[in-house]
């Protein structure tokens, strides 16, 4: 089946810079993938080459099958691109902003008001269109700017940092609305700082450094493949004293510290290996009553897969 | 009533949305609200001045003094307010970072630019209707000639027109702050230069309108309204190629432009020596276009030699038609190859010209082959040595401004020096890198000159060969891979996307 958004080998540079490496991944519709990485990583780089706002050196990137480097009007229909810096006309109403932008894309009579009554419904601003949009809030703006997005129903949507500058109600709701849009089939890549936001409604991800994807996959793909660096929580009926010795015996374990009735080390190995370890220290005759490799989040990925070095 | 209001609503989507917006903008913004009013009450106070003071020198009731007064105020509102808010309107897209929000929806550059110019257009007609009034009663007030006025208003109103488009072009030249307000400046000096120059010329038509009835009005004011239809063609080209993306083609548009100019500049050569049979007349023409070319051509030469990703694939597939289209393909040595052509076509449409009437004497070659000579050598130097900056937007910059320096310096160096050495000599040096000089021998009959510029010409034309070649070639070359139908399908070209789950070693 064909992706809905397609990124091959991407290869953008800026003189001596190399901004985006051979970036692959593949979004397809109906899911959300954070596209995740430091500043600088080469997040907006790739994203404006997806928008077809930048051509790469090599390499494509295709909207539903469309080459957004040499059909650029083509693969412009199917994606709706935010920035993460953008303006907003000076005198104008919200009304007038999503008017002038569905005229802009071609719609025209009752599907031009019946769209903007929609997106402006699904958007929260139905009761605000008569306000001007440099007197906005950011949250507000984000939400006219992502009403834009929407007008010409693209398949594929690209947001840049959508949540910065947001606040914790208005995050929940964009993570909402997000949600809403992939139930509805739509395809969107979204990039954010946010990690934790991003976990949660994420159904994959492309961890991206110094112009190079480290990581892509779903969360529990990734988590499989960093497996060998989990943290561990135990908690046995022996003294703390014998535990934390029994731990530190064992070959694989390091950084091993208190915590709460317990201990949290670190663990490299496989699940095998893990399984093996237990097995090791209830032979030494510990009691182990509480053994939990902890849950991994998108930030743990995160800062296990980046080595945090910008270009 | 309601066939009336579909067909009204149905109108109104047809409407350029930019047209909308800009109008919108503009009727609420200050500077068209302060601009207005400003030259409304100015119109009003100097007119009621014009008609104190006239009354009080007992003179009679002139309607000429008082509709200068009033024409003033019109040129300075749509010769310099309405070109500057058009211009300040296309730098506000950069500026208020909603130029990419623009190009990501269905409107080409085209669109944008016309839009932005019938907005500036509209104000323009709105300031002419609002002078109407007065205009109507400097004619009550006598002594105006109808056809004075008609052609002083005609001519605002096309000059007018054309400089709206003018300032879009030149707004549309950077994004760099700095330079933007250097631009600014410049464009408002020179609107308020050309705003004065109008003036003086309606004064000149107002109290001789006399002139306006000389044979050779029709044809100067031919001549006026043809610069300013090139000038506006050439700011709308340059304005669509600067909003289309780098990677498109923005050159072609330009370089037909071009093309079609020099046509035109042939077909007045023509009237004018079917007028007069002045071979001089033509020698001088000639020459000035081919020095005219290098404008135009100074911004083809130095774009980047290879053919974009967005450009490939839309080379004609027949093979001689894509070794037609190659000089108006973009590409800094097809701008070499189409300045040849066209200064051929120049050279060889004066031979003709020359050749299809009795002349009093045969079109003089020397001078003609020296301006050519000239023209290709500013032209290809900065092109031969730009060509590896070509790919950044500052080394085009560097080399475009090659070609200025490379007239400029060898006329002033000496100058200079001899200005501050108190050398009188070098003052007045005259040398090779001096053209006037130069052409000057060569129309006396002393072809030294054009024995050592077509030698340099010549050295030039060797060096650039193997990019023109390369250049002809690489159009062949997409044309062959489109008839094979290799134009890139990105699916079975390029590697799949990794394997999902897959974690690169850090």
């Amino acid at each position: 089946m064909t992706a809905a958004l397609s990124i091959r080998g991407v290869t953008k540079r800026f003189g001596a810079l190399t901004a985006a490496d051979e970036v692959s991944f593949d979004v397809p519709h109906g899911e959300i993938w954070g596209f995740i990485g430091p500043n600088g990583a080469g997040k907006t780089t790739t994203m404006r080459v997806c928008a077809t706002l930048d051509v790469p050196d090599e390499g494509e990137v295709l909207v539903e099958g469309r080459s957004a480097i040499e059909e650029p009007r083509e693969a412009r229909r199917r994606l709706g691109f935010m920035p993460d810096a953008y303006g907003a006309y000076a005198s104008t109403t919200i009304a007038e902003y999503l008017d002038f932008f569905a005229r802009a894309y071609g719609l025209d009579g009752r599907r031009r008001r019946e769209t903007i009554r929609r997106v402006a419904e699904f958007t929260s601003l139905g009761g605000l269109m008569e306000k001007e949009v440099t007197a906005l809030s950011k949250g507000m703006r984000q939400r006219l700017c992502l009403a834009k997005t929407l007008l010409h129903d693209p398949a594929v949507l690209v947001l840049d940092e959508p949540a910065a500058g947001l606040d914790p109600r208005a995050r929940v709701e964009l993570r909402e609305l997000l949600k809403a849009l992939a139930a509805s089939g739509k395809a969107i890549l979204v990039s954010s700082h946010i990690l934790s936001e991003l976990g949660e409604m994420v159904d994959g991800v492309a961890v991206i450094e110094r112009g190079r994807i480290r990581a892509t996959g779903s969360m529990d793909e990734i988590a499989r493949g960093v497996a060998h660096r989990a943290e561990v929580f135990l908690r046995a009926l022996d003294p703390p004293e014998a535990t934390e010795r029994a731990l530190l015996e064992q070959p694989r374990v390091a950084r091993v510290r208190r915590e709460r009735d317990g201990f949290v080390f670190d663990f490299e190995g496989s699940a095998e290996e893990m399984a093996d370890l237990v097995r090791a220290l209830v032979s030494m005759g510990l009691r182990p009553v509480a053994f939990a490799p902890r849950e991994t989040d998108l930030e743990d990925l995160f800062l296990r897969i980046t080595e945090g070095k910008v270009q | 009533m309601a066939i009336a209001g579909r067909a009204f609503g149905a109108a109104g989507d047809r409407i350029n949305p930019v047209l909308v917006k800009e109008i919108r903008q503009a009727l609420r913004g200050r500077y068209f609200k302060i601009t207005f009013a400003f030259t409304l009450v100015a119109a009003t106070l100097i007119g009621l001045f014009v008609i104190l003071a006239q009354v009080a020198e007992g003179s009679s009731g002139s309607g000429r003094n008082f509709f200068l007064a009033i024409y003033a105020c019109l040129a300075v509102a749509v010769l310099g307010f309405v070109p500057l808010s058009a211009f300040l309107s296309m730098g506000a897209e950069w500026e208020e970072g909603t130029y990419d929000l623009l190009v990501l929806s269905d409107l080409k550059p085209r669109r944008i630019v016309r839009g932005k110019y019938l907005a500036a257009a509209i104000q323009t007609l709105l300031h002419f209707s609002t002078f109407g009034p007065f205009l109507v009663f400097s004619f009550f007030l006598r002594e105006i000639d109808l056809f004075a006025v008609g052609t002083i208003l005609g001519g605002t109103l096309a000059l007018s027109l054309t400089l709206s488009l003018f300032a879009l072009g030149v707004s549309s030249l950077t994004r760099i702050r700095f330079l933007r307000a250097v631009l600014t400046i410049l464009l408002a000096v020179s609107l308020v230069i050309l705003a004065g120059l109008s003036i003086g010329m309606a004064a000149n038509f107002t109290f001789r309108p006399y002139t306006l009835r000389s044979t050779d009005f029709p044809a100067t004011a031919g001549v006026f309204l043809t610069i300013l239809a090139g000038v506006a063609a050439f700011a709308h080209a340059v304005a669509c190629a600067r909003l289309a993306h780098p990677e498109e083609n923005r050159s072609t548009g330009a370089r037909a432009l071009t093309a079609t100019a020099v046509l035109l500049g042939l077909s007045w050569l023509t009237f004018f020596f079917v007028r007069t049979r002045g071979v001089n007349r033509l020698e001088g023409m000639t020459i000035l276009l081919l020095f005219a070319l290098v404008v135009p051509m100074l911004f083809f030469v130095t774009e980047p030699d290879e053919l974009g990703r967005r450009v490939r694939p839309r080379v004609p597939r027949r093979g001689a038609l894509a070794l037609l289209a190659a000089p108006f393909l973009p590409g800094g040595a097809r701008g070499l190859l189409l300045f040849l052509v066209l200064a051929a076509v120049v050279m060889g449409g004066a031979e003709a010209i020359s050749a299809s009437r009795s002349a009093m004497r045969s079109l003089p070659h020397g001078p003609i082959l020296g301006a050519l000579c000239y023209a290709f050598l500013y032209l290809s130097i900065p092109s031969l040595l730009g060509r590896r900056a070509a790919h950044t937007a500052k080394g085009r910059t560097i080399a475009r401004l090659g070609v200025p320096v490379l007239v400029t310096v060898p006329i002033l160096v000496p100058t200079l020096v001899g200005f501050f050495v108190g050398n009188r000599r070098w003052i007045e040096f005259e040398h090779i890198g001096f053209p006037i000089w130069t052409l000057e021998r060569l129309d006396r009959g002393d072809e030294g000159p054009l024995v050592f510029l077509g030698s340099a010409a010549l050295l030039l034309a060797a060096l650039n060969l193997p990019r023109l070649v390369a250049g002809v070639r690489e159009v062949l070359e997409a044309s062959r891979d489109r008839r094979a139908g290799r134009a890139r399908t990105a699916e079975a070209a390029l590697p799949p996307a990794e394997e999902t789950g897959a974690v690169a070693e850090p």
